[in-house]
């Protein structure tokens, strides 16, 4: 009886410790359906470097990098070399830019999304599990599962796509470091955007 | 002829200094004074009028949004100063805690005619800003343009706006001193008065002027250590480098002028 208690209170104490997406870590585990009903399952892409990339196709930030087509190039251009893509939408029903699953994977489709799977986590958790705060919000686990980048998905935080050319690319250049087998500098820095409507 | 209209009417709209609504937002750019003296500065402001229910940035927006910026197109050898910004408020942005401004805003910035200068001078800016409510973000922009003509200054209608927005900005004082030590989680803030000026940190609300040093969600409140006073805070999550400056806006809570305090780390000593 006394084991049971115990380990009742080390598996809270385990949870409580993952609550939080930290570079460096085990990125949280997670399972979803996708926007075409296949089911997408973090544990099971080990050996795969993943990308994140949180979406709300009403927000200007968001627009900005879809306006002028660098999301959906960044997503090609990475899909081509092994990279899994998730493009998730976490907005609540009733919040702005919140789509039912089909009707997200139907717009992503609509924008030219690239992405190897469109999930929408109308309950947050995935969001909640990576603190995801703003769109874009890009986050990048490596064949390891560990977390390596939580961050901005460039270094200009406007909404004017004249502005992407001419930033540094934090997120492109953090991938291209992982897929490289190198370091990340920069894995951790301020994203900006929109709050996520969760 | 048609072309011709088109031409008088496109000059006419040029020279009107009127306020630019976009976005949440409506612009204008305001003076002091409608004439310029060659080599004096001449005070002016951009004033955003924000809707109700929606709110714009400060210098440090917090977790999410964005400052206002400003790109001057000036005649040859005028200079601009700093597009200043007044003491913020705090506010939640959904989930995220943020810095900025409701209603209306007056940023002063002053311009400078190079010596010599003659004629009537056209500057022209295009301001940048955001505005966000709960449910969403909207950015808007403005090309504003000032015409300045050369004479004695006289206050204009809005001289007196621009006085109380300088009264806002908050001033440099040598009266006191900040320092911070860093812990790996939290920043320690001391406080030390350097003269026997009466002084009571109780009197202001506190904000972090530089941007993922504090943790923008961390209330900054000083208690009094000796002669001293110390405030432990939160960092922000994305201050992985050693932090070598903060800079601290103190807004008094009635009539005291607001106040900066900039504390910048010492070089470190070569070996």
């Amino acid at each position: 009886m006394k084991n049971i208690i115990l380990s009742a209170i080390v598996g809270a104490c385990a949870l409580a410790t993952v609550h939080a997406a930290d570079v460096g870590k085990e990125a949280p585990l997670f399972t979803a359906k996708d926007a075409k009903g296949a089911s997408v399952s973090l544990t099971e892409l080990r050996g795969k470097v993943v990308v994140l990339e949180w979406v709300n196709y009403e927000c200007p930030f968001v627009k900005k990098h879809y306006s002028g087509g660098n999301l959906q190039k960044l997503q090609a251009d990475y899909t081509g070399k092994e990279v899994v893509w998730l493009t998730i939408n976490s907005a609540a029903p009733g919040k702005q830019g919140y789509l039912e699953s089909s009707k997200l994977g139907e717009f992503a489709n609509a924008q030219g999304n690239k992405a190897s799977h469109v999930i929408s986590d109308s309950d947050g958790k995935i969001g909640k599990a990576y603190d995801a705060k703003v769109t874009p919000h890009m986050f990048i686990v490596d064949k390891e599962g560990k977390l390596v980048y939580n961050g901005a998905i460039d270094s200009k935080p406007t909404p004017d796509a004249a502005d992407v050319m001419t930033a540094d690319k934090l997120f492109a250049n953090a991938l291209d470091a992982v897929l490289a087998g190198k370091d990340v500098v920069n894995a951790k820095n301020a994203p900006y955007g929109c709050g996520v409507k969760y | 002829m048609f072309a011709r209209t088109a031409v008088i009417f496109a000059s006419v709209a040029t020279v009107s200094l009127g306020a630019v609504r976009s976005g949440k937002a409506e612009a204008d750019w305001i003076a002091a004074t409608g004439f310029y003296a060659a080599g004096k500065p001449v005070q002016t402001a951009v004033r955003l009028v924000v809707d109700a229910g929606w709110h714009t940035y400060w210098q440090n927006p917090g977790e999410g949004g964005m400052k206002i910026s400003a790109v001057w197109e000036l005649p040859a050898g005028w200079t601009a100063g700093e597009l200043e910004h007044p003491v913020p408020k705090r506010f939640m942005t959904g989930e995220l805690a943020g810095f900025g401004y409701e209603g209306s805003v007056v940023f002063p910035v002053k311009f400078t005619p190079p010596a010599g200068f003659t004629g009537t001078a056209k500057l022209s800016g295009k301001i940048s800003w955001l505005t966000c409510d709960d449910q969403s973000c909207v950015p808007g922009n403005a090309v504003l343009e000032l015409s300045l003509t050369a004479g004695e200054p006289t206050a204009t209608a809005e001289a007196k706006l621009i006085e109380d927005a300088l009264r806002k900005i908050p001033q440099q004082n040598s009266a006191l001193k900040l320092t911070v030590a860093e812990s790996p989680k939290s920043l320690t803030l001391t406080l030390a008065r350097e003269t026997t000026q009466a002084f009571d940190p109780a009197n202001y609300e506190i904000f972090p002027a530089t941007p993922q040093v504090v943790d923008p969600a961390a209330k900054l409140e000083f208690t009094q250590a000796g002669d001293n006073w110390t405030a432990e805070v939160a960092k922000s999550e994305y201050a992985t480098k050693a932090i070598l400056e903060l800079t601290l806006v103190l807004a008094g809570k009635s009539t005291q002028p607001p106040l900066v305090l900039t504390w910048t780390a010492e070089p470190a000593k070569s070996h």
